[in-house]
């Protein structure tokens, strides 16, 4: 079996045992240091807007999901801007395939509603792919927020790369006083983005790995106490919606080709927020 | 919740001591035993801690032992572990069939965490294997945190642990080294594997020295593998 595996060029077999990326506490320096250097990022929308969120699309050989929903979101006047959750590609060669299909106008495109805000995922850093993927994206780790034209602040997203399964050291303190620093702003919604999934309620918590139980407790613990409102994941491909200490946490489903059953979210943003689960 | 936690804990001490006391023929392999350990760990979440860790283990009779396992550690987390545990002696080996209840109250960052496990061992001169299930709860302390949902349930777990020795257990020294996704005071999911290599020298009838070494990656199945954490134990037992 392990022999059959190895086989397969799509399966980092090294990588199980030792993973060929920079570490985690390595790409978050890399990653900050980008930040710096382009600054804050505040994007100015209406009070209540649409965020269109994909996970997994794992694109390999073909892009259809990614394509249909590259479309969607770009045609929709009252999508403010899209997320990626991780995974973008599944193996090696594929990250120029994935962000030519990002780059796509379609038909009825809604000029200026193409702003799109990718988070790292474990098959993005397979393969010591961190470099490509850091060449494409620039950060795995940051955040940015919403705000009405007149100023007024309405929405926090925190971007963490948890593609090791840890945030690392220094991931953990990244995100303590990245909350605890603007714990006193009048935010609306408190949003985590990342890849990795915190609980699974169901059976298929067999199928994905996730985070160790100190990391479990401690990231659970943080989220609550700086008032964050929802944790926005992908990874174990099967959506669960689970609340944890105030936060309510979504696993979405994953969109990769080779899934019947592929959703991606859309998430009213308002004085609550609202999730619909669209299948491609 | 805290008055639980220490009432379970007090309870867990007081089982383990009476457990310790009751005296079995010195002769017998089955001999109630306690154990005092202290723990050096680091993992990426909490840093560098340490922990100090009572054990008791007392047989019942021939077919059944009562194992209490309890963890103090310095990251203000405590952990009492009650394992009940019948078995059968084959001509061969030793079948066993563990019934654990796992409390940890995670005061740092006010959650308990209960774990509920079965399984079925099977262990020999040379190798221990058990496999089994486990379920987890996870509740919060705080109660400006409770809102309808504001526990976690796991219902299922798959549970394993697979051990090599390299000498027969009625040796006065032996080593070993493991592969499991829990021990005596944590069961991790499935994916989280953990790695154990250990050492146990008996210097007298009564006395056994303990040492051991425990990694603990992150990300082995399906994530970007790492080094996570790990755990240097070192300790002693005294044999009734």
């Amino acid at each position: 079996m392990l022999l059959v595996t190895a086989c397969n060029p799509n399966y980092d077999m090294p990588g199980m045992f030792s993973g060929s990326s920079e570490r985690a506490d390595k790409r978050l320096a890399e990653s900050l240091d980008y930040d710096k250097r382009v600054g804050e990022i505040h994007l100015t929308v209406p009070e209540n807007y649409l965020v269109y969120v994909a996970t997994d699309t794992h694109v390999d050989s073909t892009t259809h999901h990614w394509s249909k929903f590259v479309n969607s979101y770009k045609t929709d006047n009252n999508c403010a801007f899209a997320i990626h959750l991780g995974d973008l590609i599944n193996a090696k060669n594929n990250f120029a395939r994935f962000f030519d299909a990002a780059k796509v106008t379609p038909k009825g495109y809604v000029p200026g509603k193409d702003t799109i805000f990718y988070i790292v995922g474990n098959h993005d850093l397979y393969f010591n792919q961190w470099p490509e993927y850091k060449s494409y994206v620039g950060t795995s780790t940051y955040w940015f927020d919403t705000r009405t034209a007149d100023g007024k602040l309405l929405d926090l997203y925190i971007c963490l790369d948890s593609g090791e399964g840890t945030l690392g050291a220094d991931g953990i303190k990244w995100l303590e006083n990245t909350l605890k620093d603007k714990a006193e702003l009048p935010y609306r919604h408190r949003i985590i983005l990342t890849h990795t999934h915190m609980f699974k309620q169901d059976d298929s918590q067999g199928h994905t790995s996730n985070y160790s139980m100190e990391e479990t407790y401690e990231i659970a613990a943080l989220l609550t106490k700086y008032g964050v409102t929802e944790y926005w994941s992908g990874h174990d491909h099967s959506r669960e919606i689970t609340t944890y200490g105030k936060v309510t946490y979504i696993v979405v489903d994953a969109l990769e080709d080779a899934v019947d059953d592929a959703f991606y979210m859309i998430a009213t943003m308002s004085s609550s927020i609202q999730h619909k689960f669209v299948k491609i | 919740m805290k008055k639980l936690s220490l009432l379970l804990l007090s309870l867990a001490a007081v089982t383990g001591l009476f457990a310790a006391q009751q005296d079995t023929t010195r002769t017998s392999i089955y001999r109630s035993t306690v154990s005092a350990m202290v723990e050096y760990s680091y993992n990426k979440t909490w840093g560098h801690f340490a922990n100090v860790d009572v054990q008791a283990l007392m047989p019942l009779n021939r077919y059944v032992e009562l194992n209490v396992n309890l963890q103090a550690s310095f990251k203000n987390v405590y952990t009492v572990g009650v394992t009940l545990r019948p078995k059968v002696v084959l001509p061969y080996g030793e079948l066993f069939f563990d019934t654990e209840v796992l409390y940890k109250a995670v005061l740092r960052s006010n959650q308990m965490d209960l774990v509920a496990a079965l399984s079925l061992g099977y262990r020999f001169d040379y190798a221990s294997v058990q496999i089994g299930s486990f379920a987890r709860f996870m509740e919060s302390y705080s109660r400006d945190w409770h809102s309808e949902e504001t526990y976690q349930v796991e219902s299922f777990n798959l549970l394993y642990r697979l051990e090599v020795y390299c000498r027969p257990q009625t040796e006065r020294w032996n080593i070993g080294a493991a592969f499991a996704n829990f021990d005596d005071y944590q069961f991790e999911r499935m994916w989280q594997p953990l790695f154990e290599l250990n050492g146990r020298y008996d210097p007298a009838d009564h006395w056994r020295v303990h040492l051991s070494a425990q990694c603990k990656p992150t990300g082995m199945f399906h994530l970007n593998a790492a080094f996570y954490g790990f755990t240097l134990r070192a300790g002693f037992t005294y044999r009734f």
